[in-house]
């Protein structure tokens, strides 16, 4: 009875494993997803010259499905009136947050090279960094689906073969 | 009638602290009590001494917080510390506010206002943007509720506001009288039998009512419409067309067309208040602008403020330009 549950155990350790990795890929897929859809309400926003506290207060209330909302309520009230930090190293900061842990460096760096120039340009250039900004992200997207596509099921397959070939051995 | 800010003025210095970043406002924090609410004005320049104004004064900031009238004693301004600034009024949304700054101000909440300088890129002859920012002037706003009583039994007839024009050299408090008429004959004075009149106000840079995306900061009274950010004469007809105003108040009248505002104004049988830049009468109608107002006949009661006694003194009151004083500050003098 012990043995299989040990067989049991250690199979379903390793499955899990391979779906937890497998699962990650989707997380990038869903974060690059939420990020394009929030720089598009940025350069709106931007373009009718709202203020960027107002901006990221309005993120976090629609970022709650996403569960952004904290990271921009955040950001909001650091760079409110009186704020002692540029946009820049706030910006930087919130990319930091475990939220944003399943992100490739990659995806990180687009965001936070357009960290470099938010807020301090008029509204065309905005517009210009910002679409810089997405078109990156999409790419990274069309490669993060790829990954999607090519690697959760060798993930999970693997998981389990894995988890199969340590209860072969032992038995 | 002295019409001196006093202590009646609300202290707005503590939430102008709120715009600057921790450095400087815990530097401007040390400032004594006693003397920050007569602070009307900060200047910061880059790698110049920070500077305060009173409304009779000027002091230089130490690091320690102490008055230093040697520049040379004083904490200097860094580049650091101006960007900070900038940043912190601006909440790093330079994109939204580029226009506020080619005006060469911007509006904040609570109606405080902030000047810049610094390098002009121009488009079509016209400033389009101020960047590299190298001086900033944050004036702070105040309410100073019933500076006008003392002038408000001169102003109305019949319970009917005469067409008012102060008069001004800067600096002086015209827009704060202003503000204070207006509010006071919004809401109406029971006590000199003046009713409440809804009033009109072109604003054109926002100094009027101190609005904030629109909405007025500072108390212009419950009967008051506000035009912000709108050129004075397209202000002003819109108001006529659309609102029904019984006063229209508007700032710093003087140009060749403001005398046509005005007559427009009165043939639709409202009155009006405005201000005008001039030290007094003599100076007044050497401007062609303002001789032309002031001879229109229009004008039936002429305020002349000074800052002799502190902005805000009211130097005389003229019924009309050829009219008889009303008022005189030095008659009132020797009677006290």
């Amino acid at each position: 009875m012990l043995k299989w549950v040990g067989m049991l155990l250690t199979i379903g350790a390793t499955s899990g494993a391979g779906f937890w990795m497998g699962s990650r890929l989707n997380e990038r897929r869903r974060l690059l997803k939420a990020w394009i859809a929030i720089l598009e309400i940025l350069k709106s926003a931007i373009g009718y010259q709202e203020l960027l506290p107002e901006i990221f207060q309005k993120l976090a209330v629609t970022g709650e499905e996403s569960g952004f909302d904290a990271a921009f309520k955040d950001l909001a009230e650091q760079i409110a009136f009186g704020s002692e930090y540029s946009v820049t190293e706030m910006w930087n900061q919130m990319i930091a947050r475990p939220e944003f842990g399943e992100l490739q460096p990659t995806d990180k760096d687009a965001i936070k090279e357009l960290g470099l120039f938010l807020g301090s340009s008029d509204r065309t250039d905005q517009a210009a960094k910002i679409s810089i900004c997405q078109e990156k992200l999409k790419l990274n997207l069309i490669h993060a689906e790829e990954d999607c596509d090519k690697r959760i099921g060798i993930y999970r397959y693997l998981g389990f073969a894995s988890g199969a070939l340590v209860v072969l051995l032992l038995v | 009638m002295h019409n001196k800010y006093d202590n009646t003025c609300q202290n707005s210095w503590v939430d102008a602290l709120r715009f600057f970043p921790g450095d400087i406002r815990n530097l401007l924090s040390k400032v004594p009590m006693e003397v920050s609410g007569d602070i009307i004005e900060i200047r910061a320049r880059v790698q110049q001494p920070l500077e305060l104004i009173t409304r009779t004064d000027m002091f230089w900031l130490s690091a320690h917080g102490t008055f230093e009238k040697n520049p040379k004693a004083a904490y200097c301004i860094t580049p650091e510390d101006l960007k900070k600034m900038i940043n912190a009024i601006t909440t790093g949304s330079f994109y939204a506010i580029e226009e506020e700054i080619a005006e060469g101000y911007l509006a904040l909440p609570g109606g405080h206002r902030v000047g810049f300088a610094g390098q002009v890129l121009q488009k079509d002859g016209k400033i389009r943007l101020i960047k590299n920012i190298s001086s900033i002037n944050f004036r702070i706003a105040r309410e100073c509720h019933g500076i006008a009583r003392p002038v408000l039994p001169f102003l109305c007839k019949d319970g009917r506001f005469c067409k008012t024009l102060i008069i001004a050299p800067p600096a002086c408090g015209k827009t704060t009288l202003l503000r204070e008429i207006i509010r006071e004959i919004s809401c109406g004075v029971a006590d000199l039998q003046i009713p409440g009149m809804r009033v009109g106000v072109a604003d054109e840079r926002s100094e009027i009512a101190g609005s904030y995306h629109g909405v007025p900061q500072l108390d212009v009274g419950c009967r008051t419409d506000v035009l912000d950010g709108c050129p004075k004469k397209e202000g002003v007809y819109l108001l006529l067309r659309s609102m029904n105003p019984q006063v229209i108040a508007t700032d710093e009248v003087g140009g060749e067309e403001d005398c046509k505002m005005l007559e427009d104004i009165v043939n639709a049988g409202v009155s009006f208040i405005a201000t005008a830049h001039a030290l007094n009468l003599t100076e007044a109608v050497c401007r062609p602008g303002l001789r032309k107002i002031l001879e229109g006949a229009m004008i039936e009661r002429l305020i002349f403020l000074s800052n002799r006694h502190g902005a805000g003194t009211v130097e005389s009151i003229k019924s009309g330009v050829a009219g008889p004083e009303l008022y005189r500050q030095a008659e009132a003098n020797q009677n006290a």
